[in-house]
């Protein structure tokens, strides 16, 4: 069983969503088509593009189409492939909309992306479950939409997917979210870039970066960030059952940020009197990490002792693709940089234990 | 046990009064700091509010008569200098955020003046002791003053840079002046763990409490590290030498390995970088050691292996009189013992340009119990 937690699809352009929209958005956004329509997009374009193009040149179906936007073809290409047994579907430039300055818009734009995800892309094929975009400027909002979204079996995740109100996500003002994603049993999925669109970025810090391998190199920063925040204000303490998925930042930081943590509980830890366990003991409950993408050490027997050094960390990782991007990782990746022994656990078990799958007569069912 | 020398090269010094530094100003900025009818004004820029006020110095290095820990300095030699018995002390002061105030001509006089108190008040006082020359960040020109200024001064070692003024990360062209007259001097670079003054120091957003802030204060560094990198500080100053200060440095695989992951698009983004990010590092940065990482022996080297060479860049640092300052006996256990000489000395009397130990070597740790 290989479960892919990562996988990426755009809309071909943007009238696929606005058409979506009530007629009044419709007519704000500008005639569909035209090239003065809304001439920002309903997307963000990144503060630095990579050089090189951010995605495979078979991802493509014609020119001038986004990467990953023929769900036919992702499927031929990866799934098929790859033999992708079952795939979690994030939305790529989609989850962007919730970093537009508008919130009423990002409302409508969210709830029309959510659409456009169900009937475009999740009904395409059964293997397919969709991460839920979020309405990320107003968490009450969001909790209704999760509330109203969950019971259709073929979400498996919600994603916080744009900063747009600019706190680390364990801020108290998100608490309403965590509380209908715990009580729907959908787990959070927090991404690397959601800090990174320009209306939004936080990351990385102490001024703005020159180049794309800044990024590139620092992309883990709000993640461990969110990581660190969630624990310290005890999220989990008041959710024990609910799951994070965070990914984007490979895999690498995990360790030297856990063992920073742990010492500083030691240090502060008045700082969060409501935690009864250590920081990595939360971590190991309750934060699932996508591989995507894999860091490269000079050997991958020199990253083998590197990830051995954290116990359990064979229990956290779960096989991301980031596919269509230009460094997705294939099943084969994995089998050379991780431990053999850790690929059963990476490759299908710890997503089967994170996501929210449907029961198997609903699978049966779907499938049928 | 490690019996070889020691340099130490991250100890906070300070002044016990603002009078003992401000005698240095020129008599308007005196005047300035002095407040009118109000209070006297501050020394340093205002701070975000998520610090620790009492607790961030070890109580037992408060002197006496109840000043600033680190203003002592015979309390510095009996607590630290001696039972360390370090060959050379770098004083990095506590911690050079003068080079931020908002106001650049003030900034740049008081730098001028801290480093005058440096030079007359404490070198003179113990052969141990060096000093870096505080440069004011925000005009990077006057900070290429003042390192010509002292750069003939033989205790004055090399540059502190503190507080990224200008709002852009240390790798770029905007602070190339200093890096140029550092070059120039052959003085290295020490960039101590600071804030920018405004805006962001944590990706992610603001974090509410020092347990979040202090397990993330490394990332404003790993952006230092990167944008040298990425804007090619090195090739355009091949002769430089740069040690981040108190940033950590167990993440440095990592990035470093993400860094090289992306050698083909930086060569394409920024066509003047000619080497491999991990080659530079290893040829031109440098990271002190404190604070360290108590983990088991093995877990540690298995992380610190994924830097190839790390043993070559990391530098013995003691961060007394802080909170959170480390012992050598404490490290000496958790480093492969081919490690220890590098670390506790040769690496750091490379960089500052120190020849080899000039005393009969003196026990690490031991020497407290003498």
């Amino acid at each position: 069983m290989i479960i892919d937690s990562y996988l990426l699809v755009n809309f071909a352009s943007a009238p696929e969503i606005t058409q979506r929209l009530p007629i009044g958005w419709r007519e704000y956004l500008g005639p569909e088509g035209s090239p003065t329509a809304f001439p920002l997009g309903i997307t963000a374009r990144p503060a630095l593009p990579n050089p090189l193009g951010k995605a495979l040149p078979e991802a493509f179906s014609a020119a001038g189409c986004s990467p990953g936007s023929d769900i036919r073809r992702t499927v031929a290409q990866h799934l098929d492939g790859n033999g992708i047994d079952r795939a979690l579907v994030c939305h790529d430039d989609g989850r962007s909309v919730a970093a537009l300055p508008h919130p009423r818009l990002c409302i409508e734009l969210v709830r029309a992306c959510n659409e456009w995800m169900l009937e475009e892309v999740l009904s395409a094929d059964p293997r397919l479950f969709g991460t839920l975009l979020l309405p990320m400027h107003s968490p009450t909002e969001s909790a209704r939409v999760i509330r109203e979204a969950a019971g259709d079996p073929r979400w498996a995740g919600v994603t916080l997917s744009a900063n747009s109100l600019g706190q680390p996500f364990g801020h108290p003002i998100y608490h309403p979210v965590y509380e209908a994603a715990a009580e729907t049993g959908l787990p959070i999925v927090i991404d690397a870039e959601a800090d990174t669109y320009l209306d939004v970025m936080t990351n990385p810090v102490s001024g703005r970066p020159s180049t794309y391998t800044d990024l590139y190199a620092l992309s883990s920063q709000s993640i461990s960030t969110h990581v660190v925040s969630m624990i310290s204000q005890g999220v989990f303490e008041m959710w024990p059952e609910l799951k994070l998925f965070v990914v984007g930042g490979g895999i690498s930081w995990i360790t030297p940020l856990l063992w920073r943590f742990d010492t500083q509980f030691k240090a502060f830890h008045r700082d969060a009197p409501g935690l009864v366990l250590l920081p990595s003991e939360y971590f190991a409950r309750n934060v699932r990490v996508g591989t995507y993408p894999v860091d490269r050490f000079t050997s991958p027997e020199r990253l083998h002792r590197y990830l051995l050094a954290q116990p359990g960390l064979k229990d956290v990782l779960t096989y991301a693709s980031g596919y269509p991007m230009w460094n997705r990782d294939n099943p084969a990746d994995l089998g050379r940089w991780l431990p053999a022994d850790w690929l059963p656990n990476v490759m299908g078990t710890n997503a089967m234990d994170v996501f929210r799958w449907p029961t198997t007569a609903q699978a049966t069912a779907g499938t049928a | 046990m490690y019996r070889g020398p020691i340099i130490d090269v991250d100890v906070h010094h300070n002044w016990r009064s603002p009078s003992d530094v401000v005698q240095y100003l020129p008599t308007d900025w005196r005047t300035y700091v002095s407040g009118g009818s109000g209070p006297a004004l501050p020394l340093t820029p205002g701070n975000r509010r998520v610090l620790m006020v009492d607790s961030s110095y070890r109580v037992e290095a408060i002197p006496e008569d109840g000043s600033l820990p680190g203003t002592d300095y015979e309390l510095m030699k009996r607590q630290l200098l001696d039972p360390l018995g370090s060959q050379k002390t770098i004083l990095t002061y506590d911690i050079g955020l003068q080079s931020g105030l908002p106001n650049p001509e003030f900034a740049a006089a008081l730098c001028r003046a801290a480093n005058q108190y440096t030079v007359e008040q404490w070198l003179p006082r113990d052969d141990r002791l060096c000093g870096l020359i505080l440069v004011p960040t925000s005009v990077p020109e006057d900070a290429a003053r003042e390192i010509a200024h002292w750069a003939n001064h033989p205790r004055m070692v090399g540059v502190l840079v503190v507080v990224n003024s200008l709002g852009r990360p240390f790798g770029h062209p905007i602070y190339d002046p200093i890096y140029r007259a550092a070059a120039e001097h052959g003085l290295p670079i020490s960039i101590h763990l600071s804030g920018p003054p405004e805006g962001r120091d944590i990706a992610g957003g603001n974090p509410s409490m020092m347990l979040e802030r202090y397990t993330l204060f490394g990332q404003a560094g790993m952006h230092h590290l990167t944008s040298m990198i990425t804007n090619a500080l090195f090739e355009k100053f091949p002769t430089l030498r740069v040690m981040l200060v108190e940033w950590g440095f167990d993440w440095l695989p990592s990035v470093a390995n993400r860094l090289d992951t992306a050698w083909p698009i930086l060569r394409v983004e920024s066509p003047r970088v000619r080497r491999l990010p991990s080659e530079v590092i290893r040829e031109h940065l440098r990271f002190s050691t404190q604070p360290f990482e108590y983990v088991p022996a093995r877990a540690l080297s298995a992380i610190l292996d994924g830097f190839e060479g790390i043993a070559d860049v990391l530098c013995f640092s003691s961060d007394y009189p802080h909170w959170d300052a480390d012992d050598p006996t404490r490290i000496v256990s958790r480093v492969p013992e081919d490690w220890h000489s590098k670390l506790f000395y040769e690496n750091a009397a490379a960089f500052f340009g120190f020849g080899p130990p000039v005393a009969p070597p003196v026990l690490a740790g031991s020497a407290q119990h003498a």
